[in-house]
C-alpha cells in the first residue's frame, strides 16, 4: 500500500478509516470518525478526534467507541470541536472528566471564523473554572491559564509551548493576531467567572499552589518508590 | 495507578441459609483446575487487553461465595497459586482476597487465614438473626463468634464485616455501628441487593436516607475505624481540589464501588461455569452477561454498551454537586430499579443525604477534627 505523509492526509480531511496508513507519527490530528479503530497505528501517542454529537449534551456512540478504543490502546484522545460546533460545554467537562479524554476549541480555517472560535474558547473558560473534577488539557484555555499564571507571578512575557499536539495545532497555525482577539475572549470569561481581576488572581495563586503540591507529591511517590526498593532488596 | 477488580467464584455452594442470599442452601459443584486455567488462560489473552489492563494496574482478585471454606483447603490454595502464576506477571501489583462466613472450624479459618492473611471479610448481623447455618441462627451466631475469637485470639486480626441493609435490621443498625466503634472493626453498610432472594424486604429510599443519616453523624463522632459508605464518602469530599500530599491513591481510584461510572473497566467477576459479568451484583442478577471464559467466548458488544457508562450519566448526576465523589453510583442498581444502565441510581437520596451531612461536618469546622482522628 502507497504510505500517504501527514500533510497529504490533512489536506483531504482525515478519516479514521485512513489512520492506519501512517506510521511512526506521534500526533494526529482532525480525524473524523467512520469507523471504530481497534488497532492503532504504530507509534502513535495522541489523536485528535472531530466532534460527533446527535445534540449539543449528546455524543455520538461512533465517537464514544472510538475514545474507548484509542485510550485502552494507551493514545490520549483529544476531542476536538470546531468552532461553528454546538456543544454543551459544561457536559463535555464533565463526560471528559469521567471518561479521561482531553478537549480542544480547533481554530478556524479563515479569518471570517475567529469570532466564533474566540466564543467557544470563552465558553470553555468559563466553563472550566465551574468544573469541579476535570484534570485534563483543554486547549487552549489550559495554556493561556499556565501563561496567566506566569505572567503575574512569574512576570512571563510569552509561553513557548512544548508539547507537540499545541505547536501543530495551534502555534503554527494561529496568526498572532487571531490568538490575541481569543485571549482576550477567554481573559473576559475567566475574569467574570472568578468574580473580578482580584478574585482571578486568587484563582492563579491557587493553581500555582496545587502545581506546588503536585510536585511534592511527586518527588514524595519518588521517595516512597526508592524506600520499598530498598526494603526489597534488605528483605 | 490504576485499580481492577476480579471477582472470582469458584462455587455457587453455601453451608448457610441466609435469608437475603442467592447462594442459600446452593449446592450446585464447583469450578474443575483445568477449566480453571482454561478460563485464567482466556482473561488473560483476551479480557485483559480489551479492557486495557497492564502494568499500570493493582489487581485485586476476590474470592466469593458460596463459601470458600466448602472448598478443600489444598483446592484453595491451588486456585490462588494458579491466579497468582497467570495474572501476576500481567500486572504491577497482584492482592488475593477472600469473603468468607466463617462458618467452619478453626482449623479451616486458621488456614484461610494462612493463605489470605488480613484481606478476609465476613458478613455480619449480630441482631436480627438472618443469617442462619443448619436452619439455625444462633448456631451460626455461636460459630461465627468463635471463628472470631480465634482469628483475634491467635492472629491478632478482626476482620471487616459486611452488614446487608434490608427492613429488619434498619432498628438495629445504629447500633451495629456503635458496637464497631467500640469494638474497633471496619463495617461496610449494603443496602440489600434485589437480585437476592425473592424474600427481601427493602427499605424505602427515604427511610435509607435518614437511617444512613444518622449512622454517619454517629461515625463522625467518632471515626476511628472505617464504616462505608460514609469513610470513603467523607475522604473523596474533603480531599475534592487537594493536592494528595501523602503520595496515596485518592479515595476515588482505591474505593470504586459502588461509586464509579466506569465499572466495565475496572471489574470483571468469573462465575464456576465460567460465566464472565462485570461483577457479582450483575452476575447475581444475571444482567448482561459478557460471554464465558471457559468456552473462550467475549461478548464486546455488550462490553462497549456498558463501558458508555462514563459517556451517559443522567442529567441529574451530570448536573449534581457531589459528582465528582458520588460518581453516580451503581450501575447495577440503575440497570436494577429503570432497567438502564446508564441512570441514576435509585439509591441517589441516601447518597445525598450523607453528603449533605459532611457539608455539614465541613461548614461546623468539625470536618479537621474528623480527619484527625481518622489519621490516627
Ligand atoms: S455495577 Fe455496581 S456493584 Fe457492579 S462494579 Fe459497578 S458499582 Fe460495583
Ligand atoms: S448524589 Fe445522586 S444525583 Fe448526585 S451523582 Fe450521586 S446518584 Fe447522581
Amino acid at each position: 500500500m502507497q504510505t500517504k505523509t501527514l500533510n497529504e492526509l490533512h489536506d483531504i480531511n482525515m478519516k479514521s478509516s485512513e489512520i492506519n496508513q501512517l506510521s511512526n507519527i506521534p500526533v494526529i490530528w482532525g480525524v473524523e470518525v467512520d469507523e471504530i479503530v481497534t488497532r492503532p497505528p504504530l507509534g502513535l501517542r495522541q489523536i485528535g478526534l472531530l466532534w460527533d454529537g446527535e445534540a449539543p449534551d449528546m455524543i455520538s456512540d461512533n465517537l464514544i467507541d472510538s475514545v474507548i478504543s484509542f485510550s485502552l490502546a494507551g493514545v490520549e484522545v483529544i476531542v476536538e470541536i470546531r468552532p461553528e460546533d454546538r456543544i454543551d460545554h459544561d457536559y463535555l467537562l464533565v463526560i471528559a472528566a469521567n471518561a479521561g479524554f482531553c478537549i480542544s476549541a480547533i481554530p478556524p480555517e479563515r479569518k471570517s471564523g475567529v469570532e466564533t472560535w474566540s466564543n467557544q474558547c470563552a465558553r470553555f473558560a468559563d466553563a472550566l473554572m465551574a468544573a469541579s473534577n476535570f484534570s485534563g488539557n483543554l486547549y487552549p484555555v489550559s495554556g493561556y491559564l499556565t501563561y496567566l499564571v506566569m505572567e503575574y507571578f512569574g512576570g512571563a512575557k510569552a509561553a513557548v509551548p512544548s508539547d507537540l499536539y499545541t505547536r501543530q495545532r495551534f502555534a503554527e497555525q494561529v496568526p498572532q493576531n487571531w490568538s490575541d482577539i481569543a485571549k482576550s475572549h477567554m481573559r473576559k470569561s475567566l475574569s467574570d467567572a472568578a468574580g473580578g481581576e482580584n478574585e482571578l488572581k486568587g484563582y492563579l495563586g491557587s493553581i500555582l499552589k496545587a502545581i506546588h503540591g503536585e510536585a511534592r507529591r511527586q518527588r514524595l511517590q519518588q521517595l516512597k518508590a526508592w524506600k520499598s526498593t530498598e526494603s526489597q532488596t534488605a528483605a | 495507578m490504576k485499580h481492577f477488580t476480579l471477582h472470582i467464584r469458584l462455587a455457587l455452594d453455601c453451608n448457610a441459609q441466609c435469608t437475603y442470599c442467592s447462594s442459600a442452601n446452593n449446592a450446585s459443584g464447583r469450578i474443575g483446575i483445568g477449566e480453571f486455567k482454561t478460563a485464567l488462560n482466556f482473561i488473560a489473552d483476551a479480557v485483559f487487553p480489551k479492557l486495557g489492563v497492564g502494568q499500570d494496574h493493582q489487581l485485586a482478585i476476590e474470592y466469593l461465595g458460596g463459601e470458600m471454606l466448602l472448598i478443600p483447603e489444598r483446592e484453595i490454595r491451588l486456585f490462588t497459586e494458579i491466579a497468582r502464576d497467570r495474572l501476576g506477571p500481567l500486572v504491577r501489583g497482584l492482592r488475593q482476597g477472600v469473603q468468607s462466613n466463617l462458618i467452619g472450624s478453626e482449623r479451616r479459618v486458621l488456614a484461610l487465614h494462612d493463605l489470605f492473611g488480613e484481606n478476609i471479610g465476613t458478613s455480619w448481623d449480630n441482631y436480627t438473626g438472618q443469617r442462619r447455618t443448619g436452619g439455625s441462627a444462633s448456631l451460626y451466631k455461636a460459630i461465627l463468634n468463635k471463628s472470631l475469637r480465634t482469628l483475634s485470639g491467635k492472629r491478632g486480626f478482626s476482620p471487616g464485616r459486611v452488614i446487608v441493609v434490608d427492613s429488619a435490621i434498619a432498628e438495629y443498625l445504629e447500633r451495629e455501628v456503635r458496637d464497631a466503634i467500640s469494638g474497633g472493626y471496619d463495617l461496610v453498610l449494603r443496602p440489600v441487593f434485589k437480585g437476592g432472594s425473592a424474600d427481601v424486604s427493602h427499605l424505602s429510599t427515604d427511610e435509607l436516607a435518614m437511617l444512613f443519616s444518622k449512622c454517619h453523624k454517629i461515625w463522625s463522632e467518632n471515626p476511628r475505624v472505617r464504616i462505608e459508605p460514609f469513610t470513603s464518602l467523607f475522604k473523596r469530599r474533603i480531599n475534592r481540589g487537594r493536592a494528595d500530599e501523602a503520595g496515596e491513591d485518592s479515595a476515588l481510584e482505591s474505593a470504586g464501588c459502588p461509586f464509579q461510572h466506569d465499572c466495565a473497566f475496572r471489574s470483571l467477576s468469573l462465575g464456576p461455569d465460567g460465566s464472565l459479568n462485570v461483577c457479582q451484583e450483575m452476575a447475581d442478577a444475571s444482567r448482561y452477561s459478557l460471554g464465558n471464559a471457559i468456552l473462550e467466548t467475549f461478548n464486546d458488544h455488550v462490553w462497549r454498551l456498558l463501558a458508555r457508562r462514563s459517556f451517559r450519566l443522567a442529567a441529574e448526576c451530570r448536573n449534581c454537586q457531589w459528582l465528582a465523589e458520588c460518581a453516580g453510583g451503581c450501575m447495577n442498581e440503575a440497570v436494577e430499579a429503570h432497567g438502564d444502565p446508564f441512570a441514576r441510581t435509585e439509591l441517589c437520596p441516601a447518597w445525598k443525604a450523607v453528603f449533605m451531612e459532611i457539608e455539614n461536618d465541613i461548614l461546623s469546622g468539625r470536618a479537621a477534627e474528623i480527619e484527625r482522628v481518622m489519621a490516627q
